[in-house]
């Protein structure tokens, strides 16, 4: 270890906490005291998840320690400034992410990646994407385990694994596992943590004690949940010997097939994930390619039970396996940077989506799965020629540079191209519509001309929990410059739902709602705002819109229109 | 060869992405982003070149964050509409704009070798060309989000007239509406404008900046024509490294951080979009004195060359075609140009004598046009002796200290300057000296007027001028900065860099929303009213405003000035720099959290009824928002019949002794009351007798409950037509 990481993490310890508990107390003055709607309770969960965030990054951000100054001024400055709402929620996490993001990039420049590097870069990640549980927080076991053990125990992993197969692989894998779970559970801390104990178990001089303490880490999973540990145990094991993972792997795999009898469907999803998530695996080290065929066997047989984390293990020990060289890893270091960015910020607030990873990867305009991953294999394929082809001329971080520069347009290529129609929203953000009894209809005209091909209404209802799934609530109506109309409902538990569906109360019934758009602090509880498309058949000039709160609903019923936007 | 061809090529490349950019943009016509999207690719193109230019190449981690950042930020500005966030366009323009930020901030740091161990006679082109991109990148996005202003839209017509009419005569121009071709509202002859003997309508403004601006706005436009003045300030920027030449040579460290606190700073940054003659008065200044203090160092003094003529003589004839009262600083010049250029005769005599005539030409124009040689002003205005000595204080302090138009309000970084200026008296420096003979003769006429805050103007227009010379007068002090062995001043840093991160903020939202730049001389601020109305609670009362003189105007000045030396000479320690940075963020952090808490706590001792925390149910401010010479009148709150307003009251105490200050308006010959309430309970009740006349209605002492607000209603009959009212100005309320 050199000289900076040493005194690194000792050097102003107060002075770094001082930071961002000066940006907790300024938000909560201000949120404090904040006269407008909700906007206290969502300042004071800003406040504490941004403190939350930077207390980490000051331990991690290297001397001088900007971007934890600018990252507290800035996100406190935007709490100041912004309306409380989403808007004001999805640009503190910008903040707060780019900031994580400069001091773990500065950081890991400058040392290895070693615990005190990893732990602090861990928690923060794991702030930020598990979030939510800030949340009103109370104070316990389970919490802390959640906030801290976890990631520190992951983060200790992944710098044990680090020491010997270098810090570019176990990041990978790490975010692979963070992407997938979101953020740190036990199925993904397992993961590392058995892959790490595989790792040690592989060395020669590991002395007897502590090759059983290793070998008691990977078998550890089974206690946990045998279905799900036996797969992350093979996988611990196949690090330490391929070739016995691998047969291990085959008999997990029959043993998995027997009694979970998976779909050959999903099997197929299950193994795409692999080029998808991690397409530099298809060019794996000669000694390693047995573990990219066991993890592909796992990862087409383990349940997902409860979540995609189980293909952690699998994922994590293909990651392992990836040829070193840069041409093959920049553009997988890309691409997993990407995937963790675009889970970061939608598995936090205001998104607070239930599968993060599935929906970034969706942006691209296909639903993950073998098309999709073809498509990104083919590609990485190309940058990873490419990036051969280059190493002929330039030095090696030209190289990486230009070849990172290029899969990163390559992604912003691919997410413009994929981009939404031209829409012409109708409503000012921030100020919705609501549709009440007494007021039951809005309607506005359109640009002269506008031709519709879809309509997008961002709404929720307010005391509609108990209505059946399915009960119109509105009627929306387009008038074309004829007199010819186009109208559909807007259902309830459909296109829209309860804002408080997430209320003690609400939730306790049981009702569903559809997946939130977006949601906001409100009080105790979460807010939610839903959003629909209806696709007309054809795209065809419309001058009317009109939306109607549909007849025979409870008098104290309303729909909240929060975003009306006509798409080309 | 090779390298001159790659840049060719992306130089080719840049045009060919703009021109197909504005042939057929991805983004609608009127899209916030249109503007920066197109010019993007040449900004890029620039930045580049400036890099592979520089002496030391810049890291590419930093690089590739740059571009990471701002391909994530290009991406959310093609999905923004359908995300329907509240204030998108604000949101992603600061983000753009922090990571030019960072890229400015890298660069101008790699061109540091550029500068050598002594500042050099003619500094690198690229000191010219960082702060003119910047200023161009700037450009789409602020004269797409601000309408020019002030008298802006009036030196862009006469910029027209001449481009296509050849002549000052704006009576066709006028009748066109070729106020079109720039603003999209529509602008009428100013007051006190020249009428022609045949009806036709001139500008009271000079011809000089219109004539500098006319190429460029018959090629481009506006945008031509802003673009012209960005170039004109880089110029000035620029000239703050030549200019530092004569004053520090042997710190160019430095002085490139104080040309970047100029360049990249307020108010120098918002000037440069914008169609001001300070920009070109400062140039013209900066140039001669330049020139002044180069002839002062050649052993051959007395004898004048075509440089000393041209970078003398002209900008000493420019400035007052510039404006009139730009005499103020020719005068000085020409004064100084003889004291260092060894006394000579000749040179001043006829520049003297040149000057005289001119100064004296407009004059007799003036006289013969407007029937007045001031044009709109009287000699009693530009009389120093007609003022006090509370008019000079409140116009000099409100040109630094003022929230709304000082300077260390828009960019709290300058706030140094205070210790600066003490290390420059106690040195005895020259630089002060020139500061001084410069500025304050002109300074002296601006700043005791009603008008010191420029009017409808960016903060600090009248003191524009002295900006190169303040840059300047950081250099000693930021030398001091590290002293032998590696010790740093713990106090400073702190200092720089909470000031620093703040003056970033504030820089952010003044770019992001331009025209919170232009406040209206009534004691708040855009920024101050946003607070106050967010938290219910008068914020504005703890910062100072020359134009409402409160308590704070002269605590923060009497606080500050002996403060913040103190702080920054705190003894030196070794290796503090990044603990006291840290410190000074978490000390502005802390500042920001007692803010709130503050407004909270500390007692009302004056309330303005027209200020945002005041809940009104009717009426309207008092004057109207666009009244000319602002200060001249009372603001207040024209409360009618049936209406109702809510003052929050911290309470000071159990008793309070209330003072209302109020004018009845009668309209009706009905009577009229005012109740005076503490909540729901009535305190007194005003029953004004005369019209038109300002009283003071006294209440109290009287209990207080704390928590109720102040609540004022007027009552009174409803007979048909204008209602009855009364002009509420303030009330102030001193507790026991």
């Amino acid at each position: 270890m050199n000289e900076i990481s040493l005194s690194q993490p000792l050097r102003n310890v107060p002075l770094r906490l001082l930071v961002p508990l000066g940006a907790l107390a300024a938000m909560a003055a201000f949120a404090g005291r904040d006269t407008a709607a909700a906007g206290t309770a969502e300042g004071l969960y800003l406040a504490v998840l941004a403190a939350a965030a930077l207390l980490p990054v000051g331990w991690l951000a290297p001397d001088p320690q900007m971007e934890l100054g600018l990252g507290a001024v800035l996100a406190t400055a935007v709490l100041w400034a912004l309306p409380p709402g989403p808007a004001r929620g999805a640009t503190v996490m910008l903040v707060l992410a780019a900031t994580l993001a400069v001091a773990a990039a500065r950081r890991l420049l400058i040392s290895p990646a070693s615990p005190a590097v990893l732990v602090p870069l861990a928690v923060s990640l794991q702030m930020l994407l598990r979030g939510e549980l800030l949340f009103h927080p109370v104070l316990s076991v389970r919490l802390l385990v959640a906030l801290l053990a976890l990631p520190v125990a992951s983060a200790l992993a992944v710098a044990l694994l680090a020491r010997s197969r270098g810090p570019v692989l176990p990041l990978i894998a790490a975010g692979v596992a963070v992407a997938l779970a979101p953020g740190f559970n036990v199925a993904s801390t397992l993961a590392l943590l058995a892959l790490a104990a595989g790792d040690a178990l592989g060395r020669k001089d590991l002395g007897k004690p502590a090759r059983a303490v290793a070998l008691a880490v990977v078998l550890a999973p089974i206690a946990w949940q045998p279905s799900y540990g036996v797969a992350v145990a093979v996988c611990g094991l196949a690090l330490a010997w391929p070739r016995l993972g691998l047969a291990l792997a085959v008999a997990v795999a029959i043993v998995l097939e027997i009694v979970f009898k998976p779909s050959a469907t999903s099997m197929i999803l299950h193994v795409s994930a692999l080029p998808l998530l991690l397409p530099a695996a298809l060019l794996p080290q000669r000694e390693r390619a047995w573990n990219v065929l066991a993890a592909a066997l796992l990862a087409a047989t383990v349940p997902l039970l409860p979540d995609l984390s189980t293909l952690a293990a699998p994922l994590g020990l293909a990651a392992l396996a990836v040829r070193p060289g840069a041409p093959f890893t920049v553009p997988q270091r890309v691409w997993t940077g990407a995937l963790l960015a675009g889970t970061a910020l939608l598995s936090s607030y205001p998104w607070l989506r239930q599968g993060p990873l599935t929906e970034s990867i969706a942006l691209l305009g296909l639903p993950p799965g073998p098309g999709l991953a073809a498509w990104v294999a083919v590609l990485f394929l190309g940058l990873a020629g490419l990036g051969v082809w280059m190493g002929r001329g330039w030095s090696d971080p030209l190289r990486s540079l230009r070849l990172a520069g290029l899969s990163a347009a390559c992604l912003a290529l691919a997410l413009l191209l994929r981009l939404p129609a031209t829409g012409t929203p109708l409503l000012t953000p921030q100020l919705p519509v609501v549709l009440e009894a007494s007021r039951p209809a809005w309607e506005a005209g359109l640009p002269l001309g506008q031709s519709v091909k879809s309509v997008v209404i961002e709404s929720s209802l307010a005391n509609g929990a108990e209505l059946p799934v399915g009960t119109p609530v509105a009627i929306v109506q387009l008038a074309g410059p004829a007199g010819r109309t186009v109208d559909w409902t807007l259902k309830a538990g459909e296109d829209t739902g309860e804002w408080a569906a997430l209320r003690e109360d609400v939730a306790r019934e049981g009702r569903s709602a559809p997946p939130a758009w977006a949601s906001w602090a409100a009080g105790g509880f979460f807010g939610q705002r839903y959003r629909a498309t209806h696709e007309l058949d054809r795209a065809e000039p419309f001058v009317h819109l009109r939306i109607e709160r549909a007849p025979g609903l409870p008098p104290d019923l309303t729909v909240a229109l929060y975003q009306l936007e006509v798409r080309r | 060869m090779r390298s001159r061809l790659a840049t060719a090529g992306v130089f080719i490349a840049a045009l060919a992405a703009t021109a197909l950019l504005v042939w057929r943009s991805p983004l609608p016509a009127d899209d916030a982003f249109r503007g920066t999207l197109t010019i993007l690719p040449l900004i890029l193109a620039v930045l580049r070149e400036i890099h592979l230019r520089g002496p030391r190449p810049l890291s590419w981690a930093g690089t590739a964050g740059e571009l990471a950042g701002l391909v994530i930020l290009g991406v959310l500005v093609f999905t923004r509409s359908h995300l329907s966030l509240a204030l998108a366009d604000e949101v992603l323009a600061a983000g753009l704009l922090l990571i030019l930020a960072v890229r400015v901030a890298r660069q101008t740091r790699a061109l540091r070798p550029l500068l050598g161990d002594r500042l050099p006679g003619r500094p690198s082109f690229l000191f010219f060309c960082l702060p003119l991109t910047v200023y161009l990148a700037l450009l789409p996005w602020s004269a797409g989000h601000r309408q020019v202003d002030g008298d802006e839209p009036y030196y862009l017509l006469v910029t027209h007239s001449l481009a296509y009419d050849f002549d000052a005569d704006l009576t066709n121009n006028y009748a066109h509406g070729d106020w079109r071709h720039f603003m999209s509202r529509p602008i009428a002859p100013q007051p006190g404008d020249p009428v022609g003997t045949h009806g036709e309508r001139y500008s009271r403004h000079n011809e000089m900046l219109p004539l500098m601006l006319v190429p460029a706005y018959r090629v481009a436009g506006k945008m031509g024509a802003l673009a012209t003045m960005a170039a004109l300030t880089a110029a000035l920027a620029w000239l703050v490294l030549r200019l530092a030449r004569h004053y520090s040579p042997e710190r160019p460290g430095e002085t490139l951080a104080a040309y970047a606190l100029a360049a990249f700073g307020p108010p120098l940054l918002l000037y440069s979009y914008q169609v001001w003659v300070e920009v070109p008065a400062a140039l013209l200044a900066a140039l001669a004195l330049d020139r002044i203090l180069t002839l002062d160092s050649r052993e051959t003094r007395g004898s004048w060359r075509l440089k000393e003529w041209l970078g003398i003589g002209l900008p000493v004839l420019f400035l007052p075609l510039v404006k009139i009262r730009f005499v103020l600083i020719a005068v000085p010049i020409l004064l100084l140009a003889w004291w260092y250029a060894g006394r000579p005769k000749r040179p001043v005599l006829i520049l003297g004598g040149l000057l005289g005539a001119l100064a004296g030409g407009m004059l007799l124009y003036n006289q013969l046009v407007y029937s007045n040689p001031l044009k709109i002003h009287t000699w009693q205005e530009v009389d120093p002796a007609s003022y006090g000595l509370a008019s000079y204080l409140k116009g000099g302090f409100g040109l630094f200290y003022d929230a709304a138009f000082g300077l260390f309000g828009c960019a709290p970084a300058w706030l140094v300057l205070i210790p600066a200026v003490g290390l420059l008296v106690a040195r005895r420096s020259r630089l002060l000296f020139h500061l001084t003979a410069l500025s304050v003769p002109y300074l002296a006429v601006v700043a005791p007027r009603l008008e010191w805050y420029g009017g409808w103007s960016p903060p600090f227009r009248y003191a524009l001028i002295a900006l190169p010379l303040l840059a300047v007068a950081l250099v000693p002090l930021l030398a001091d900065l590290s002293g032998p062995g590696g010790d740093e001043r713990p106090g400073a840093w702190t200092l720089l860099a909470g000031l620093g991160a703040l003056t970033l903020v504030l820089t952010l939202l003044w770019v992001t929303v331009p025209g919170w730049t232009y406040n209206f001389a009534d004691g708040r601020t855009y920024l101050l009213d946003t607070l106050s109305g967010r938290l219910g609670m008068d914020v504005a009362r703890f910062f100072p405003s020359s134009a409402r003189v409160r308590t704070a105007t002269w605590v923060w000045p009497v606080v500050t000035i002996p403060l913040l030396p103190l702080l920054w000479w705190l003894p030196r320690a070794p290796r503090s720099r990044s603990a006291a940075v840290l410190v000074g963020v978490a000390l502005l952090l802390a500042a920001a959290a007692l803010l709130p808490a503050a407004a909270a706590r500390v007692p009302s001792g004056v309330i303005e009824m027209e200020d945002p925390q005041v809940w009104k149910s009717g009426g309207h401010p008092q004057p109207e928002r666009w009244v000319i010479e602002r200060t001249r009148h009372r603001g207040g709150w024209t409360l009618g019949v049936g209406e109702t307003l809510k003052a929050p009251v911290v309470a000071g105490g159990r008793r309070v002794k209330i003072r209302l200050y109020g004018e009845f308006i009668r309209n009706q010959p009905v009577p009229f009351t005012l109740d005076i309430q503490e909540g729901d309970c009535r305190l007194a009740t005003w029953r004004p007798a005369r019209s038109r006349v300002w009283e003071v209605i006294e209440i109290g002492p009287v209990d207080w409950k704390a928590g109720e607000p102040l609540v004022l209603s007027a009552h009174g009959e409803y007979p048909p037509g204008e209602i009855n009212g009364a002009i509420l100005d303030r009330v102030e309320m001193e507790w026991r």
